[in-house]
């Protein structure tokens, strides 16, 4: 569904990502993990048009997007959930879905998504008149991920979703999302609390110094050594 | 004493009605900067360009009435907002420095608008025929039809403005670009094409004021200058960026003006507007509201 050939990408003169290779297949949950600062963000960017690539080959679902912007590849079913969410504070939960189902695809099914997001985060549905600024930290990734899926995404890149969450609130957020993974929609996990997202997982590959050292299914990571270090701290 | 109320509730009616026009090509100033964070230098010569090509429609034909100059000058200011984000903004920004870059690209592309101007149309200052010419004297203030009419028109923009910004996809899409533009970007918001759209309305909107304030001062290639820096103050004045800001800011400073033209003499006016914008620097550059929504 989605495949990376050597990609390149520069912030600045910093070479964060370097050679990258993989691929995610359709309806799979795969997993990025790595050290804070080696690349992993910089990756979804990459991927999802909001950083360029200096080499390199964004293949999704068989069409070239590397050169595309954000817009054209959301439309395409390709999402990214930022790590630093990026709602519209001073827009409600109700405006923030709606800008969610911005590109035409998603508009005719915007009923449809938004009864879906509803039934997923129930307390959504609840606050949807309320300000983004006024969400706690639980609701306002929820929403995050809910505008996601507004946007009629068969491909959800989700940039760490438990970050600063209290442990409950995370567990929360990765049965959803797990449940979105379920219902169909390919998911590409950054994720630091590898234990609690272990038992959904598909594949793993981990990324050190932008450079991929591990790829493969789950059963084959808990039996690398290196992997289990980084993992699991040893 | 009875002559001193009614002279002050004149005096406060005339800057109510400036501040209508104030209003509209304020928030213009900030709608381009609040979405695609260009600060536009322009400003004032696409005033006297809107007032012109008003001007031009007149001269041209004897038959010619407001309702078809705003029918036609005000898309064409549309699209010349949007050409220029297209040809002259679009290929600098995001370059290093590009705020910087657009700032004086602009300040470029006024000087060659003003000389356009001046070499198209003379050294001469034209001016419009009055929209109406009636005065009204509703309980013995003297009102001209013309001054309701450009009340109305300027409420009438910004209530339709409003009612654009929260109500629509692309205007609730440029409160999002203003408020997260990385946001935007994520939900699949074709930004540059709001870039494009944002300066196009910015320019039917002062074009718009170009219009409305041409009957009362004259036409001249320069004459945008003095509006686009009292306009500049109310923005600075409200808060950059902020569209409830601008309002307030428009009302006050208008009425202020009037007050000073009609205490001090019309040679007062500028000094204020100097001292105004060095106060507002001087004690809160961030202006009366921070944002823009």
């Amino acid at each position: 569904m989605l495949e990376l050939q050597n990609i390149n990408t520069f912030y600045g003169e910093f070479h964060a990502i370097r050679d990258v290779s993989f691929k995610v297949g359709e309806g799979e949950l795969f997993l990025i993990v790595g050290p804070n600062g080696h690349g992993k963000s910089t990756l979804l960017k990459t991927l999802c048009g909001l950083l360029r690539p200096a080499s390199g080959h964004v293949i999704f679902n068989g069409r070239e997007i590397t050169k595309l912007f954000t817009d054209r590849i959301v439309k395409m079913g390709l999402v990214y959930v930022a790590e630093d969410r990026h709602l519209f504070p001073q827009l409600t939960v109700m405006q923030n879905l709606k800008l969610g189902a911005y590109n035409l695809n998603a508009r005719g099914k915007e009923k449809e998504n938004l009864d879906y997001v509803f039934q997923l985060f129930p307390s959504l549905s609840e606050f949807q008149d309320r300000h983004a600024s006024t969400l706690s930290g639980g609701e306002a990734r929820m929403l995050t991920l809910g505008r996601g899926i507004m946007s009629c995404a068969t491909f959800l890149a989700i940039d760490e979703p438990s970050f600063g969450l209290a442990p409950i609130l995370r567990n929360q957020v990765f049965n959803r999302i797990n449940d979105i993974n379920t219902n169909g929609i390919t998911v590409l996990l950054v994720e630091q609390n590898v234990t609690h997202v272990l038992d959904f997982v598909d594949r793993v590959c981990l990324l050190e110094d932008g450079r991929i050292v591990f790829d493969g299914a789950k059963a084959e990571a808990l039996l690398n050594d290196h992997v289990k270090e980084v993992f699991l701290g040893g | 004493m009875d002559i001193w109320i009614q002279q002050i509730v004149q005096v406060i009616i005339s800057g109510i009605i400036t501040a209508s026009v104030y209003a509209i090509m304020g928030v213009g100033l900030s709608l381009i900067y609040g979405i695609s964070r260009v600060f536009n230098f322009a400003y004032g010569s696409f005033f006297t360009w809107g007032a012109y090509l008003a001007w031009l429609l007149f001269s041209l034909f004897s038959w010619m009435n407001y309702a078809i100059v705003f029918l036609v000058v005000i898309p064409a200011m549309f699209f010349l907002g949007m050409a220029t984000e297209v040809i002259v903004v679009r290929s600098l920004r995001w370059r290093p420095n590009w705020q910087v870059t657009t700032m004086m690209v602009t300040l470029g592309l006024a000087f060659f608008m003003d000389n356009m101007a001046h070499v198209t149309f003379g050294p001469m200052a034209k001016s419009l025929p009055r929209l109406f010419d009636a005065p009204l004297n509703p309980l013995g203030f003297t009102l001209s039809v013309q001054d309701l009419a450009i009340l109305i028109i300027g409420v009438s923009i910004m209530v339709t403005f409003g009612i654009f910004l929260s109500r629509t996809r692309l205007g609730l899409s440029m409160q999002a670009i203003s408020q997260d533009m990385t946001g935007s970007e994520i939900v699949g918001i074709p930004i540059r094409k709001v870039f494009s759209y944002s300066f196009g309305i910015s320019t039917a909107l002062v074009g718009m004021g170009g219009i409305l304030l041409a009957p009362r001062y004259f036409i001249s290639p320069l004459g945008g200058w003095g509006p686009f820096f009292r306009v500049f103050v109310v923005v600075a004045f409200g808060g950059l960026g902020s569209i409830k800001g601008t309002l307030y800011a428009a009302i006050i400073l208008a009425i202020f003006e009037a007050f000073v033209a009609w205490g001090f003499g019309a040679s007062w006016v500028m000094p204020f507007w100097f001292a105004v914008f060095l106060g507002v620097l001087a004690f809160r550059p961030r202006g009366l509201f921070g944002t823009w929504g």
